[in-house]
């Protein structure tokens, strides 16, 4: 636990020399990470994490520094480390006083992870590997991993703030291969939650997970390669929200918009997408992976429209951005852990479910590209530019699904794709990722129904 | 407890609870950062980290536990950890505690002057390397990243069959990301140059290179598709490599997820091509004296003259497909299971000069930047489809700045049709750390393109 008065002193400390706010981030955390490799456990993991970082701002400059010593001295040298690099006005000293305050937890854990034995994982991954196994006979290997972790932290500042939450997070992955002929594909499946160990015997069904990610692997092993060019492309609901995250999502955080490195800067109640996109970014989804009570600068969650019919309403700001941008905060400020300053990062992001039905969508697409499960993908905010992989996909032909295909690639620049949606589909899903910023690497889901944007350019080697 | 008492505890309590053999890995580092804008600070970090990993052996099986506070709670946590998670696994892969090597080889990875430079000179060069690109060309409009950092990192492992071996290793890097716009859409540069020495990194050529990076892609535009011959620039064929690195992995080779499984001595590349993992390569960023088990570092080929010679081992690995270690024992963070991984590997260089390389291909085009090397590369089968920008190749030059592409193919068929190897190796582009090429002539590749 960190130790109120120690907090207090080394943030009063932290502000002697002309910060004019300082914050402790103080973190304990326990992980638990078992793995499998065919029939068999090959990895079992524990470990903690321990450390604080400190934060101070003179005005819109920031110094951070973190150290795995929390102790009072280990506090009071890091509050010393920030004081020197902000300067070395003498000002007169600060009195922070801490008001510890509680924000309602939002997300209910029944079993704590830690709380779970060894043989109760070991039985989860069993499943899975041989619901896949069992799929079909062209599934060679099987890998599954399954992991939690409880991270319990503090965080305080100098208006005095003082918060304790508990963030635990249970999650688990399937990745088949099918191999036939020396040639090897891959499905992979990862479901996940802000949930204790009773999300696997509710939401999650381990076996459901192998067949999952089984059946991928085999449909891409008999999928033609992709043609290349440019076509209507359909992407499907879940993980197919990847393209929105990837696409727009970044561009709308403070950490790009702040600096005018965003293709969005400047737009806010201007068109920036098709009338049919309504985009919403929510920390309060209870249980959801990218859900939270408060967030890294102990700011409450919310639920934030960031597109509504097109229009932008919002954008994703930070306490540091919030004063570059001097625009309030949005309590969207996340970090992987003590070693990364927060910045503005995503939740639970998705586009809201539309008025098309599913299957008029396919069926007035004459030709076309049905991308049913997508891969990771990256943007460049500045420019708007993405690539993402599509890891199962289908050519349309004359308004049906046809033919597998595999190898394909979206590449387009956001804002431009995000015009040509002409159509969503009225049921939206959410799938688990992790994205990876400049703080770290944050759980997030993606999600939307069904869209079609009416061109891309689809990379292939066919 | 100081850390000596720390390891005396936690082998005593070890022993005492059963675990037959064991060890202790410490890794720490102390490192600082800073990113200018406007000639003023925008973020500075100092941070000091340290972890430690436990292993033993525990009923015939190696459990592992980790921990960031060396205190007495994490003494029993640590054994606890190692006899469940030794307890839980089904496999018994015959990892086990090292000896140690006879001799160990020396390596030149610490600069003295690293720690002692003052931060308050890193910010001065940061804010130098700023104005540097703004006054290079009137299209430079901002700055997205530029900055200085710097580390000092530790590595010791302790064991129970008396290996006390340390390493220790300082960065020093500059990196610069400058935007640039002629009026129409903008453009982004970005240079990173690191060394285990202060003096190797030259903020102006950093600053001169990333202006000439970003105006070079201005006024890009998408070319047709088809199929085109295509010159991977020297650290765009690293990035590649560095992607599906894990086919070299004994590692993977014995999960069954790697298609060079079994094939050593058969020709799998063109003539031209060798591959060479150097652990003791001089100013190598991966340089080190021993691997995560503690054996002595030595130099490899992977590929030579496109014969097959290596995957690359750790102890395990090797003794289960029949082999010696290479002694690339690795470790993902201090908390990681021991794995596989390069150290210094790269293409050999050829004797031709990229300029030379480029009129050798006279029609085609030259990929200098490739998007989505996580998401669009399939490590196992070797199939890509990667975003990517370049330049047209006319007339044996680079003619013009081509975006909105997607280049596709296989890396097992690329290192087949390796054409030329160019002379330029560089290493330590952004992202990749210590794997290198110099530019290489692939034959022909698919571009999706308008």
């Amino acid at each position: 636990m960190l130790n109120k008065s120690a907090a207090e002193a080394a943030l009063s400390k932290a502000v002697s020399t002309g910060g004019d706010f300082a914050e402790i981030f103080y973190e304990d955390t326990r992980r638990s990470r078992i793995s499998q490799t065919d029939d068999r456990i090959d990895t079992a993991t524990t470990s903690r994490n321990h450390g604080a970082g400190l934060r101070v701002y003179k005005g819109v400059n920031s110094v951070y520094v973190h150290s795995n010593d929390t102790s009072a001295e280990g506090l009071m040298k890091l509050a010393r480390q920030a004081a020197e690099a902000v300067g070395n006005e003498k000002v007169p000293a600060c009195d922070v006083r801490l008001v510890g305050s509680v924000t309602p937890n939002i997300h209910e854990i029944k079993q704590l992870p830690m709380d779970v034995c060894g043989e109760k994982r070991a039985k989860l991954l069993a499943d899975a590997c041989k619901a896949a196994k069992a799929y079909s006979a062209e599934i060679a290997h099987v890998s599954c991993a399954q992991w939690d972790w409880e991270q319990h932290v503090t965080i305080a500042n100098t208006e005095g703030l003082f918060k304790n939450d508990t963030r635990v997070y249970a999650r688990m992955m399937v990745q088949a291969i099918a191999s036939m002929n020396g040639e090897n594909q891959t499905g992979h499946v990862g479901p996940g939650g802000m949930c204790g160990f009773e999300l696997f015997e509710t939401l999650v069904n381990p076996e459901e997970a192998g067949r999952e990610a089984a059946r991928e692997a085999v449909t891409m092993l008999h999928a033609d390669l992709c043609p290349a060019g440019v076509m209507p492309v359909i992407i499907d609901g879940g993980f197919g929200g990847v393209i929105f995250h990837e696409a727009c999502g970044h561009s709308l955080e403070a950490s790009s918009v702040a600096f005018g490195n965003s293709e969005f800067c400047g737009k806010l109640g201007q068109q920036i997408a098709s009338v049919k996109v309504t985009a919403i970014d929510d920390g309060t989804i209870p249980n959801y992976w990218g859900s939270e009570n408060i967030d890294d600068e102990g700011t409450p969650t919310t639920r934030l429209v960031l597109i509504e019919n097109g229009i932008l309403k919002n954008y994703m700001i930070d306490r540091l951005n919030s004063r570059r941008m001097n625009m309030p905060v949005t309590g969207s400020a996340r970090r992987q852990d003590y070693t990364f300053a927060p910045t503005s990062r995503m939740r639970n992001t998705y586009i809201a479910a539309g008025t098309d039905d599913e299957s008029e969508i396919i069926s007035s697409c004459a030709d076309g590209l049905y991308a049913k499960q997508m891969g990771g993908g990256s943007v460049n905010p500045l420019t708007g530019e993405f690539n993402f992989a599509v890891s199962e996909g289908y050519l349309i032909k004359n308004g049906k699904v046809d033919r597998p295909v595999r190898g394909a690639t979206l590449i387009g620049k956001g804002g431009q794709t995000i015009m040509k949606i002409d159509r969503v589909g009225k049921k939206m899903w959410m799938a688990q990722g992790m994205c990876g910023s400049s703080s770290g690497s944050v759980p997030t889901n993606v999600g939307q129904p069904m869209i079609r944007v009416t061109d891309m350019t689809v990379g292939g080697r066919k | 407890m100081n850390r000596q008492q720390f390891i005396d505890r936690l082998f005593a309590g070890a022993k005492q609870a059963g675990i037959e053999e064991c060890e202790a890995y410490f890794a720490g580092s102390e490192s600082f950062d800073v990113d200018v804008l406007d000639g003023a600070i925008k973020e500075y970090t100092v941070s000091e980290r340290s972890g430690m990993c436990f292993r033993g052996v525990y009923k015939g099986k190696m459990g592992y536990a980790s921990t960031e506070i060396e205190d007495e709670e994490a003494i029993d946590m640590l054994i606890e950890g190692v006899k469940n998670n030794a307890s839980l696994l089904q496999t018994n892969d015959g990892e086990s505690i090292f000896e140690g090597s006879e001799n160990y080889p020396e390596v030149d990875t610490f600069d003295d002057a690293v720690p002692s430079i003052p931060a308050s000179e890193k910010i001065a060069a940061s804010i130098k390397m700023e104005q540097l690109v703004k006054a290079k060309d009137k299209r430079v409009l901002r700055v997205e990243g530029c900055g200085i950092s710097s580390s000092v990192s530790n590595v010791r492992i302790v064991n129970s069959k008396g290996l006390d071996i340390s390493g220790k290793s300082t960065l020093y890097a500059a990196a610069v990301a400058p935007i640039v716009s002629d009026g129409g859409n903008p453009n982004f540069g970005f240079e990173l140059k690191y060394s285990h020495k202060a003096c190797d990194v030259d903020i102006e050529q950093v600053a001169d290179k990333s202006v000439d990076r970003a105006l070079e892609g201005l006024g890009a535009v998408s070319i047709p598709s088809g199929k085109y011959k295509c010159v991977l620039r020297n650290d765009m064929a690293g990035a590649l490599l560095a992607t599906f690195a894990g086919v070299f992995s004994g590692e993977s080779a014995r999960k069954g997820m790697s298609l060079l499984k079994g094939r050593e001595g058969e020709i799998i590349a063109s003539e031209k091509l060798t591959i060479i993992d150097e652990p003791l390569l001089k100013d190598g960023l991966a340089s080190s004296s021993f691997d995560a088990e503690g054996v002595a570092r030595f130099t490899k080929d992977i590929v030579k003259d496109g014969r097959f010679m290596t995957l690359l081992h750790n102890r395990v690995t090797a003794a289960e497909l029949k082999k010696t270690t290479t002694a690339n024992a690795a470790k993902m963070g201090y908390a990681g299971k021991v794995t596989v991984a390069p150290t210094n590997m790269y293409v050999k260089p050829g004797d031709i000069s990229f300029d030379e390389m480029l009129s050798e291909v006279g029609e085609g085009i030259l990929i200098t930047s490739l998007m989505g090397m996580h998401s669009g590369a399939n490590p196992i089968s070797g199939d890509f489809s990667l975003g990517a920008k370049g330049f047209m190749i006319k007339d044996g030059k680079k003619a013009f700045p081509v975006e909105q592409i997607t280049v596709a193919g296989n890396f097992f068929e690329i290192l087949k049709n390796i054409r030329a190897v160019a002379s330029d190796l560089e290493f330590g582009r952004p992202g990749l750390g210590s794997i290198g090429s110099p530019a290489l002539y692939v034959g022909e590749i698919s571009v999706a393109g308008k």
